[in-house]
């Protein structure tokens, strides 16, 4: 029966790792669950643990769709101390689960308020991190040589000029996918799915996800395709030297928050995280490595990002409650107008 | 007969007073412990697939079920009387099925030439069919689109099918080569002899004899297709839902437990139908199981190896596109991409470089390889039995039924499920990566049995016994003859499970750690950032995971497992 | 008594009695044949022997009863009828293959077990065979290494199911005498079931005919040929 000693052994060393506990002169180690998108430059965390002494266990997997519903699962036994990476079109399903504590840095100031959450959207339980926009994305060069002008608006976008030009994410399997549909909905309201009509009338093309919307049918340098109109983020064109650039009439906000989750046995330490998510030595570097913008208005943006990104000054947003009530029956109604 | 009581009795009595004697006691004992031993033996595939699989997802479908602790009959009757569910639940089967009937056709003249002729580079051939298997859905998903891109294919259910067949030809390449090699060949000639065309011969009596591995290898490419997710979405154009997306997007979009407990549930339905009809065409077969000699091609082998250069080159079309991708910076002919493979990428893309998570995927793919093959085994040794008891047999295809069910169970379903179940000690796994390959390995079990178990069951019984009065104690039995006769197809199933192992995404990106990223997860990093110099890097990543795959499984093939003494 | 002893033994498979009360005893150094039609009952006797067929009655070995011992602790070396080689090893590997698992042989040397093998090729006529693959040879030649492996084992018994029945005429009755030459070479004690009254003369000391499960009569070839117990036995062995 020797032939079973390899499993037992694995067992039995996955029993010991498992059952491993912190013993008390060890220093807090604090679980941040997060993102498979999660990222920051080396040494950043641990300046955090020098700083305070806490170590950052980061556990990151999945996408922002599945964050929250790990953490509404696992209620009873939380994964872990901190989450980032919950957006705003999900913040309300993580407040009403009550998988938060309430809690928001302290340091925020005024000049972040436009990315707070409204009250019983998850306003009492998270702090903005970063923020990204969603944004229809144009290939100048193509527009050059064809030399026709480049659309503004989403209204553009239905214009028989621009027919078979634009490609985008699917809504119900793309995260910039739904974020579009979202500004779209917050431009047209109960109108929506007409415009949307429209824009398969103009050949809109529909891909499963951002990554062969923009490799294979995106006309832009780095891309195969031959379309010159893609829903991006704006903060892709840094990546192409200023070759693409951001309609930036179109644009949907995504902001990612970090809260304490409840049940977390280091409230304290797990308080301060969230604080350090929000200085500027996290926020300096979360452009480079997460590429979206820092919200605090302290940070400083690397120059390639000051030359090419650019900022939508009035993006369209939507109450996370109203996207919580509503989701479900807007991504079936868009499947059954944009995927027939 | 009356007269034979009294002798009967007395043997009995002095059976009776034999019990006091030590060496009795001894052998009593020995019997008791191969009893033991076979329940323990038992015990190893039904523990790891009742912790790793079932219990997980039986949780999150009790949660789906039976929300406040009652059965929702209400609830369950409302998502199945949505015509949605049962467009998604028929649009599944068909698609599986016909993409299966087409993996099948292709796959067998490859499965011939693989295991009937010899040439040169026939080694690397069977190695290089599993290169479709380990690429990332992702990946290969792009290089198709960029290949259908302006065809009226793109965004069809052809090009879904397409890519499901180009994924899945190496399962029925080599399963059935597998148990093809050791067909006598002979009984064809005879019946050649006897008059019968090659056509006849083909029907009548090679597909009949391996029937069994055909059903083996038809009903592993189904699940996988009925359970493909990226194919599905990036090929259809997110216009096709399957009950795989479905599932995904009513747990990870809506919360909709209920909804995804429905579906799971449909999937287990489907992989137990599915169960019962490949056992009527598998049976179990008794026939002989050795390797014979592979020839030298003949000239009526032509079409045969037409097609099977025909199909290759289909299979190619793809890979050549990657390839070619890999070898460009920026429109030009470059080794830049591999060059930034020792790199974190582009603007500090990764967390680790490509280099250092091919070392963690290679670790991770061992250790479930390894975890795969000894829980395969074991329970191929156990399956391969034939007791005289009909509750133990109908117990052995419970066994059998059980294992496949990973294949055909949704991974997010199983994710979600490990989040709910492996969250106490001793079992708080949910943040190991022993996960990792524990989720690997869980596909990869049934991929080793669906190889092994035919051969083992042409084990027969006589031979074991011929074993035994040789002086084979009975765990010798399995090592030298079992183990030795299945030696080659355990080679096979050390790679394919390797292949799924190393080629895994859905379980391991959500369990994964950044600092323990696989390169398949960090190629799926790679390829969702904008910028040339990363989709370059990931086409580049990619081409090493199949690289390493082919020699990987290469090497492990050209090891010989020879003798008794081996063991 | 020293040698096998057979005690009103019973295989029973469900309502079918295949071998009924059967007693028996074979003394040491003796070939015995189990001679009788098809059905009845000689390989499931033989099997029962072998302890790989759930009996009852008693059967002993020099007064000990092996009943509860597992066949490979029995030394009793059944040959197959297709001689069931191992296909997986060469001839030498087949041959050899008692000397590498048995718990009494560990500890046999390679050197050791290569010439135990030469010897055992040698005496079944198919020296210098070692490296051939089993499946390369012809019927006659795998039934050569099946009773080469059989032998290896020091077997105290050696159990023949049939051995040469596979084979064509000519060749069996060319084998039938080798055997018997190389098992009394061995003074190997043997049980030989055949269906061939004619071969089962050439190569056994005593015959006991079975018909039905029973056993109805022992004897040498020509005391049953000249005391028949009954007609069948007469008509089964003209």
């Amino acid at each position: 029966m020797q032939r079973f000693i390899p499993l037992a052994a694995l067992a039995a060393s996955a029993l010991v790792l498992a059952g491993c506990t912190t013993p008390p002169d060890e220093p807090t180690t604090l679980v941040l669950v997060t993102h498979d998108s999660f990222a920051l430059s080396e040494g950043t965390l641990e300046a955090f643990t020098e700083q305070t002494g806490i170590v950052v266990d980061v556990q990151s997997g999945g996408d922002a769709g599945e964050l929250v519903n790990k953490l509404v699962l696992t209620k009873d036994s939380p994964l872990g101390d901190v989450v980032f990476g919950i957006d705003n079109t999900f913040a309300s399903r993580a407040a009403d689960n009550g998988v938060l504590e309430e809690y928001v840095s302290g340091d925020l100031t005024e000049a972040e308020d436009a990315f707070l959450l409204p009250a019983g959207s998850g306003g009492e339980y998270l702090t903005p991190i970063d923020s990204g926009d969603v944004c229809v994305n144009v290939d100048h060069e193509w527009f050059t040589e064809a030399g026709l002008a480049e659309p503004a608006t989403l209204d553009d976008l239905i214009d028989p000029a621009y027919e078979g030009l634009l490609v985008v994410e699917a809504a119900n399997s793309s995260s910039p996918g739904l974020a579009f549909l979202l500004a779209t909905i917050a431009a047209y309201g109960d109108g929506w799915p007409d415009y949307w009509s429209a824009l398969v009338d103009n050949q809109v093309k529909v891909a499963a996800s951002w990554s062969d919307a923009y490799y294979v049918d995106f006309s832009g340098p780095s891309s195969e395709g031959d379309r010159p109109l893609v829903v991006s983020y704006a903060s892709s064109p840094p990546f192409e030297s200023g070759v693409t650039g951001v309609l930036l009439d179109t644009c949907f906000r995504q902001t990612e928050y970090a809260g304490v989750i409840a049940g977390t046995e280091h409230p304290a330490e797990a308080r301060q995280l969230v604080d350090f998510l929000f200085s500027t030595v996290v926020q300096n570097d979360i452009p480079e490595n997460m590429y979206v913008f820092p919200v605090n208005s302290e940070a400083t943006l690397p120059e390639t990002w000051a030359e090419y990104a650019e900022i939508a000054t009035d993006p369209y947003v939507i109450d996370p409650a109203e996207i919580d009530a509503n989701r479900e029956r807007w991504i079936s109604e868009w499947a059954a107008i944009a995927t027939p | 007969m009356g007269g034979d009581r009294d002798p009967v009795t007395l043997i009995r009595q002095s059976r009776g007073r034999e019990a006091g004697n030590p060496s009795h006691l001894r052998r009593i004992s020995s019997r008791g412990a191969t009893a033991a031993a076979w329940i323990l033996a038992a015990a190893v595939p039904l523990v790891f697939v009742g912790v790793f699989f079932a219990w997980p997802v039986a949780s999150i479908v009790g949660r789906g079920l039976f929300p406040d602790g009652m059965l929702d009959v209400a609830g369950i009757v409302e998502v199945l009387s949505r015509p949605r569910t049962v467009r998604i639940i028929g649009f599944t089967i068909g698609m599986a099925a016909a993409a299966t009937a087409i993996t099948l056709v292709l796959g067998m003249p490859v499965a011939y030439v693989l295991s009937r002729l010899r040439f040169r580079g026939r080694g690397v051939l069977r190695a290089a069919v599993l290169v479709p298997f380990v690429l990332p859905t992702v990946v290969v998903g792009i290089a198709f689109r960029a290949l259908l891109r302006d065809t009226p294919l793109d965004g069809s259910v052809v090009a879904i099918l397409a890519a499901l067949v180009f994924f899945n030809v190496a399962v029925v390449a080599r399963t059935v080569a597998v148990s093809w090699e050791s067909l006598d060949p002979r009984q064809e000639e005879a019946a050649r002899v006897l008059g019968a065309g090659p056509v006849r011969v083909f029907v009548t009596i090679t597909l009949r004899r391996l029937a069994p591995s055909i059903a083996a290898a038809a009903s592993i490419v189904f699940l996988f297709c009925s359970t493909a997710f990226g194919t599905v979405l990036v090929l259809g154009g997110a216009k096709y839902a399957t009950i795989e997306t479905e599932i995904w997007l009513l747990t990870t979009q809506f919360l909709d437990l209920r909804a995804a407990s429905v579906l799971s549930v449909a999937q287990i339905v489907v992989v137990l139908l599915l169960l019962v009809i490949t056992a009527r065409v598998r049976g179990r077969t008794t026939a002989q199981h050795r390797s014979f000699a592979t020839r030298r091609p003949r000239r009526s082998d032509t079409p045969v190896i037409a097609a099977t250069v025909l199909i290759a080159l289909a299979l190619a079309v793809p890979l050549a596109a990657l390839l070619e991708r890999s070898l460009r910076v920026a429109g030009e002919w470059s080794g830049g991409n591999y060059l930034a493979l020792a790199s974190t990428g582009g603007r500090n893309a990764l967390t680790v470089t490509p280099w250092q998570a091919l070392g963690n995927s290679l670790g991770f793919a061992a250790a479930a390889t390894g975890l795969a093959m000894l829980v395969g085994l074991v329970a191929c040794v156990l399956l391969s039995r034939t007791p005289r008891s009909p509750v133990a047999r109908r117990g052995l295809d419970l066994v059998d039924g059980a294992l496949m069910l990973p294949l055909g169970v949704s991974a997010v379903t199983v994710g979600f499920g490990f989040l709910i179940t492996l969250n106490s000690p001793p079992l708080d796994l949910r943040t190991s990566p022993v996960l990792v390959p524990i989720a690997q390995a869980l596909v990869a079990v049934p991929l080793v049995v669906r190889t092994l178990l035919p051969v083992l069951r042409s084990v027969g019984s006589r031979m074991r016994d011929a074993a035994a009065t040789l002086g084979a104690p009975p765990w010798r039995v399995i090592l030298t003859i079992d183990l030795g006769v299945a030696g080659r197809a355990a080679l096979a199933a050390t790679g394919l499970a390797f292949t799924v192992a190393l080629g895994e995404f859905g379980a391991t990106t959500f369990l994964s750690r950044p600092d323990a990223a696989t390169l398949p997860v960090v190629i799926y990093r790679l390829i969702g950032l904008p910028g040339g110099d990363n989709a370059g890097m990931a086409a580049a990543a990619s081409v090493v995971l199949a690289a390493v795959c082919v020699a990987v499984v290469a090497l492990v093939e050209r090891l010989r497992v020879d003798t008794a003494g081996a063991f | 008594m020293q040698g096998l002893s057979v005690e009103n033994v019973t295989v029973r498979f469900g309502e079918v009695t295949a071998v009924d009360a059967v007693s028996l005893g074979i003394p040491r150094g003796e070939v015995f044949a189990l001679l009788g039609p098809s059905g009845s009952g000689k390989s499931s006797l033989l099997r029962a022997i072998a302890g790989l067929e759930p009996c009852t009655g008693d059967i002993r070995w020099d007064d000990e009863s092996v009943m509860r011992m597992p066949p490979h602790r029995r030394r009793f070396a059944l040959m197959f009828q297709d001689g069931q080689l191992f296909p997986h090893l060469d001839v030498a590997g087949n041959v050899g293959y008692a000397l590498r698992v048995s718990t009494r042989a560990s500890g046999a040397t390679r050197p050791a077990i290569a010439q135990r093998v030469a010897e055992l090729l040698d005496l079944v006529g198919l020296a210098g065979f070692e490296r051939r693959r089993v499946t390369d040879l012809s019927g006659g030649e795998q039934q050569r290494v099946a009773l080469a492996r059989s032998l290896a084992a020091s077997p105290r018994l050696l159990l023949l199911d049939e051995p040469l029945s596979s084979l064509d005429r000519e060749l069996r009755e060319r084998l039938a005498g080798e055997l018997r030459d190389i098992l009394r070479a061995t003074g190997v004690t043997a049980i030989l079931v055949t269906h061939d009254h004619d071969e089962a003369g050439v190569i056994a000391d005593r015959i006991g005919i079975l018909d039905a499960g029973r056993l109805v009569q022992t004897g040498t070839l020509a005391e049953l040929r000249a005391h028949p117990v009954d007609d069948r036995v007469a008509r089964f062995l003209s």
